[in-house]
This record gives structure tokens, sequence and C-alpha cells, in this order.
């Protein structure tokens, strides 16, 4: 569904010298109905290759597909659940949930109809008409997946999407999206710098390494599904969210890896 | 040792006594007037009393030949005209300036010095165009209003949220449905507050064009009385004048509120 | 080279890209740099081809305003226009801070005067200018008062709000110590008001200025205001654009100079 190989991306200065890599080197295929994350410190660049992988950002170097077509810009394939949720505070959930067909011309009726829908399906039925600073953090979101959602992408791209949100809320939401995405099934890219967040979510984790930002290691959670709160407990999980943290933490620190998993 | 917190008033209490104290305020400063004004002298401070019944003298003649209230009519004509030409003229320019980086890098210095310019130096420039006719007259309005709403527009335009803009590229907006669906509705409180203040400016410009460029209307009523040295009827004309300014804005302000409800009430003056 | 990269960009968040070379920046301001040469050259041909009075060629301009600098007119009007300025701001800011501080700690005097302070702010105060005229004559308290008028309103709005709308939280911690009212006012709402009391300075001097040009062309004795009037004429209008050069060289300065007082000054309550 996605394959990158060799994805690299350069800011150039004004006079060529001095360029900052911000990606290097990235190799990843995504399977259809895959759900990915991508994990790593700050500056690693899994916002940036998310970006690319919408079309929001050039890259400079390698190939990229999706669907079997290069990248050049954002698609209908593909639609994006942001971390401030990106809601246009002058409409309702309603419309704001339309945003997305409105612009592709799909006629009033039927983009109220799939609307509700979505809302319905993120559980914000009889808030049709409120307006996001009437919301929780959480239910925005919940409006920015429902409108994500409403333009039926085979990609879901998420960017950090529970980042500003309360640890409760948080969980209820992965509980939610999980729901939401077994009844579907869609490509996942997801985001993330809670190491159980990823564990939890995912079928693969992506662990990202920064200076410059590159794929360090892919690790398959092979923990069955349905996820649900005992999972959290389950020894498996505790045990690769800690190899993913160590990791993680071995990398922050610029330590050399321990030898314990 | 107690803590003496802010003393709490009983919402019963609340009701009258913000207006009791305003009215009480009122009555004071009145009074005070009414003490230090002179009626004898000629050229004194005239009372409150005086300039109440010059007022109500002046508003007896209606809308007849040469009354106050017909050199009302005629003295907002320029503000109506200039007006309205600002806003025509600034709303699509502030847009242009704010949608495009290049336009806007050549025009801010141009205007940052207009905005320092003393509009009211050019109106001997004006009066030479057009002598004391109503042209000039809307020419001088539209010269005070036209920089502040050109500005505030821009800056509203400028600072379309970029999240907001980042996430219609991902739905794959295209240029006009950014600015339509996005950029625009984002900048309507900064432009409304342009409008609010441009306004401001505009009748400040109608007042001075009016004493510069006298014609029919106020500015040759008062230049009548000041003649006749007669202050309390200056006083009248000059306060009949910023009563209107300041409903004016009263109104220009609530229906910005009405358009920036999801946002609040801002502005570059 | 490479595993230096590495450590080094462990350890910083994303640089920024670097500064544009100074090719770069010519040519950004490229397009400005032609506007500007081609209005000046504009204004110098149609100026002397066209021989309108109300546009006088640019070098005709500059040579008034040489004038106006060698020959002393403008440092005369410049020194009275000064003084007005000068007196009139210290007394708007003194009575302002005064009653925008008044209304922030007593609630009475907020309910009595937001009203009229409000409408104040909104109202065209240079109607007043010719009663003041009347009444007061042409000399210094009339010009002083237009300039009040003009600037004491937005300095008692904003000290008034800065005071109010300090973060509760601050004003809880205080209560919290046990510290009383007046404590309160002086040791947290006034220091954590500061920015806002400048904002409202800065604002105000800028109104005042405009009240000060206002109030002296309308009563056109004396002061840079006046010579707006003098040179309002067919025969002088290169010396009018002349001063309108000068006025607004003056306004940026101004600018400039209020925003670095400000800077000071608010380094000093660290």
């Amino acid at each position: 569904m996605i394959e990158a190989v060799g994805v690299g991306k350069l800011y150039a200065s004004g006079d060529g010298s001095e360029a900052f890599r911000a990606l290097v080197g990235v190799n990843l295929a995504i399977r259809d109905g895959e759900f990915v994350s991508l994990i790593g410190p700050s500056g690693c660049g899994k916002t940036t290759l998310l970006k690319i992988v919408d079309g929001l950002l050039p890259y400079e170097e390698g190939e990229l597909r999706v669907m079997g077509r290069p990248v050049t810009g954002p698609g209908p394939e593909r639609a994006v659940v942001f971390q401030n949720f990106a809601l246009l505070p002058w409409l309702t959930v309603l419309d704001n949930v339309q945003f997305g067909l409105q612009l592709r011309g799909v006629e009033r009726d039927q983009r109220e109809e799939v609307a509700r829908r979505n809302v319905a399906t993120v559980g914000l039925q009889g808030f049709e008409l409120a307006y996001p600073r009437q919301l929780s953090g959480g239910m925005q979101q919940r409006v920015g997946l429902a409108r994500a959602l409403a333009v039926d992408p085979q990609i879901l791209l998420m960017d950090e999407p529970f980042g500003s949100l309360d640890a409760q809320t948080r969980n209820l939401l992965q509980a939610d999206l999980l729901r939401v995405w077994d009844a579907s099934r869609k490509t996942v890219l997801f985001v993330t710098h809670a190491m159980d967040e990823a564990v939890f979510l995912s079928d693969r984790v992506v662990l990202m390494a920064t200076g410059p930002g590159r794929v360090s290691e892919v690790i398959d959670i092979d923990l069955p599904r349905p996820r649900t709160d005992a999972t959290r407990t389950s020894p498996r999980f505790v045990e690769l969210t800690s190899y993913v943290w160590d990791r993680l933490r071995g990398m922050i620190l610029g330590v050399a890896e321990t030898t314990d998993a | 040792m107690a803590v003496r917190a802010l003393r709490q008033h009983s919402p019963q209490r609340e009701r009258w006594l913000k207006p009791t104290l305003r009215l009480g305020i009122l009555a004071l400063f009145l009074g005070v007037w009414q003490l230090l004004g002179n009626d004898e002298i000629r050229l004194a401070m005239p009372t409150f009393t005086r300039t109440m019944a010059a007022l109500g003298d002046l508003l007896s003649a209606g809308f007849g030949d040469g009354s106050l209230l017909e050199g009302m009519l005629i003295t907002n004509q320029a503000l109506v005209g200039g007006y309205l030409a600002a806003l025509v003229v600034s709303l699509p320019l502030g847009i242009l300036m704010g949608s495009s980086r290049a336009v806007a890098k050549v025009a801010s210095p141009y205007l940052t010095i207009l905005l320092a310019v003393p509009m009211i130096a050019l109106v001997p420039i004006v009066q030479l165009v057009f002598g004391l006719t109503l042209a000039g007259r809307i020419v001088v309005v539209f010269l005070f209003a036209f920089i502040y709403m050109t500005i505030n527009t821009m800056i509203g335009v400028r600072e379309a949220s970029p999240e907001l803009k980042e996430m219609a590229r991902s739905f794959g907006a295209t240029r006009g449905q950014m600015l339509r669906r996005v950029i625009l509705p984002g900048a309507i409180p900064a432009i409304m507050a342009g409008v609010r203040l441009g306004l401001g400016r505009a009748i400040i410009g109608m007042i001075i064009a009016e004493l510069s460029l006298i014609g029919a209307g106020i500015g040759s009523l008062i230049l009548e009385f000041q003649v006749r040295f007669q202050p309390a009827y200056v006083f009248a004309i000059v306060m009949l004048a910023v009563l209107e300014g300041v409903l004016l804005m009263e109104i220009a302000r609530r229906i910005e509120v009405r358009f920036a409800r999801w946002k609040g009430v801002q502005g570059v003056e | 080279m490479t595993g230096r990269q590495e450590a080094i960009g462990s350890q910083m968040a994303p640089r920024r890209p670097v500064r544009p070379s100074p090719g770069a920046r010519l040519a950004e301001n490229l397009p400005l740099a032609i506007s500007a040469l081609a209005i000046v050259v504009t204004w110098e041909v149609v100026g002397r081809t066209a021989d309108l009075t109300v546009l006088p060629p640019l070098s005709e301009i500059f040579a008034a305003l040489w004038q106006f600098l060698v020959d002393g007119t403008i440092i005369e009007s410049l020194g009275v226009s000064l003084v007005t300025l000068l007196l009139g701001m210290a007394l708007s800011i003194f009575f302002g801070i005064a009653i925008g501080a008044l209304m922030g700690r007593y609630r009475t005097v907020e309910y009595a005067l937001d009203v009229y302070v409000n409408a104040a702010m909104a109202a065209p105060m240079v109607a007043f200018v010719p009663v003041f005229i009347l009444v007061f004559g042409i000399g210094y308290p009339t010009r002083v008062l237009t300039v009040i008028i003009f600037a004491i309103f937005p300095i008692i709005v904003d000290t008034f709000a800065g005071i109010r709308n300090v973060d509760p939280s601050l004003v809880e911690m205080g209560r919290s110590f046990g510290a009383s009212e007046r404590q309160l006012f002086w040791r947290i709402r006034v220091p954590a008001a500061f920015p806002l009391l400048l904002a409202g300075i800065r604002l105000g001097t800028a109104r005042g200025v405009k009240g000060l040009i206002n109030g002296e062309v309308l009563v056109a004795v004396v002061g840079l205001g006046a010579l707006v009037d003098r040179f309002g004429t067919p025969f002088s209008m290169e010396r009018l654009y002349a001063l309108i050069f000068f006025l607004v060289a003056l306004a940026l300065l101004l600018v400039r100079l209020v925003e670095w007082l400000s800077r000071r000054a608010v380094r000093v309550p660290v």
C-alpha cells in the first residue's frame, strides 16, 4: 500500500552549502490494512515522514509510492488527523466533518448524510450543531477523526492525535480508534511518542532514530486482536513496551544498547 | 490577621449599583461644569444649562434651511461617501496584500510611511485640487480611513492559521477554496476590527474636513457661532457631533462582536 | 564527519534552515528597490513637466527641506511642538495611570467611570478643539489640552485592564500567603500590569502626537501644525510636502524611540 525506498529529505540553504538533513534512507513497506506506528525521540523526523507520505512536504531523495503511484501531493486516498485538531472554529461539528467532502464538490444532501453517519461512528451523536470551542479536547479530536473518515480514505495518517489529551481520554480514544479501525480495516500510519500507545495499537512499530532522521528498527507486535484493557497488563505487552522504551532511552541518552532485551 | 477579600456585592445590590454610580458621576460632572461655567463673560466656558438651551434652540429649527440637523445631514454625506469608498478600496487591497508575500514585501514600507503621515497635513493639497466641495471632504474622509482598514485586513489574511491551511491542503483544497473557506472566514474578526477602527478614523476625518474645507455642513455653523462669540452654541453643535460619533462607534462595535463571536475583539490602531 | 553530525543532531532540536546569502537578500528586496526608484523618477519627471501646482518635483521638495533645516524655521516650531507634546504627555501619563489604577483597585470607581472612558476612547475628540479655541484661546492651554484628550484615554484603559486582568493564580497565591488588598495591589498587580501599562503609554503617545498636530493645525498659530497652515498655499506647496516628509520622519523616529524606551523600561523591574 505504501512503499518507501531510500526516501530522504534535505532542507537546502540559500547558497546550497550547509543543508539540513531531516531524513535519510527510509525504507518502509506497509501492507494493505496494516496498523503501523512511527515512534522516536524529538527530531527523528517521524512527523516529517508522515507529511511526506501525505504529500504535504516534498522529498528530495528516493522513491515513494502509495497504492502503486508515486506521491506528488495530497490525494483522495489519504486523510490526516492532526495533533492540534485543526478544526475550523467558525463551523459547527457537522460542517467541520463535511469539510473534505465539500471541497470535493459532493452534493449537500449526500455529504450531510455521510457526515451524520461519521459523527455517530465516533460517538458524538447529538453534538452536530456544537462549535469546537464548546467541546473538550477529546471530543474535538473525535471530530477530527470523523472528518478524516468521512472522505473514505484507504490510508489514515495520524500525527500524534492524542498527544494533547489527558491520560484518561487518551485510553478511551485509543479503544474507540481500534473499534472504528476494526470495522473498516484501513491502512493506518500512526505517529506517537508514547511507547505503550504504539504497542497497544499497532501491528508493527517502526523505531526511528535522530541525527539525521532514519529508520532504526521495525518491531513486530504479535499481540492478539481485538486488543482490550486486559491486553495492557499482559506479560507480552509489558515485554514489548519495555523493549521499545529501552531502545528509545538508548537513543536519547546516546548510550550503546544494553544487552537485556 | 483577617484577610479582607474584595468586597462582595449581592446580586440584588449589583443591579442598581452600577447605574447609580454612573449617573452619580454624570451628575457630579455636570454640577462642576455648571459651577465653573460663566454665562456673563462672552468668551468663557458656558454653563451646562446655557448649552442645553442653545441645543434646544438649534434643534427646534428642525430640518429647515441652515438648521443644525440639516447641517448634520450634509456633513454626514462626506462620511458616507468617504467611508464606503475606503471599504471598496481597502478590503480587496488588504486581501491581495495579505495573500501574496511578494506584494506585501513591496507594499509594507509604503504602508508604514502612510501610517505615519498626519492626514490633516494633506488637507491643503486636497483643497487645492478639489476646492471647498463635497468631493474634497469625501477624499479627506477616505484618506483618514483607508490605511487602517487596509492594514487590519492584510493582517487578518496574513495571520491565517498555518495549521488550518495545512489541514485544508491535506484534504485537497485548491487555492480558491483555501482563500474562500479557510483564509477569509478566519480573517473576518481582524477585518471587522479594521472596519470599526476605520469608521472611527473616518468620523475624525469628517470633522476635520468640516473644520477645514468649510462647506454647508456643521463646519460653517460652528464658524458662524465662533464669529458671533457664542460658545454655548458652538459647544452644543460639538456635543451633538461627538454624540453621533460615539453612537456610530457603539453600533460598529456590536456588529464586530457579532461577526467575531468565535474569536473576540482585536485590531491594530 | 557523519558520526560527529549524528552526535550533535541527537542532542539538538532540528535546526532552522540557514540564513539566505547576501545575493539572495538582494534579490528579495529588488522589487521594493525598483518600485521606490520608479516612484522617485516619476515624481521628478511629472513634477517638472506637468507643472501642476499640487505636485512639485521631488528635487524642489528636498531643496525646501534642506532650506528648513538650515534656516531654522523648523527648529523653532519643532521646539514649541515638543514642549506642548511633553507637557501634554506628562499630564496624560500621570493622570491616566492614576485614574486607571483607581479603576483597577476599586470596583466603585470602575463602575462609575468605565462607560465614559470607553465612550471617550471611541469619540472623535478632535471635535472639541473649536470649543477650546473659543474658551481658552490660542495659547498653550488649548494645545496641551488637545494632546491630553487624545492621549489620556488609551492610557486609562490599558492601565485599568493591566491591573484588573492580572493572572488570577498570582493573586490567589498572594492571598494564600495572607496579603492584604493593599499589598496585593502594590506587590502583585502593579508589577504584573507593567507591560500592558507600557502598551497603553505607547498607544497614548501615538494618539497624543496626532492630537498635537491636529490641534496645532486647527489653532494655526505656533508649532509644526501651524506651519501646515502657513505652507498650505498654492505658492508654497513644495514646502508643505517638505514639512510632511519631515513630520513622517519625525513620527517614525518617535515610534522607534518609544519602543526603545519600552524595552529599557521592561528590564527595570527584574
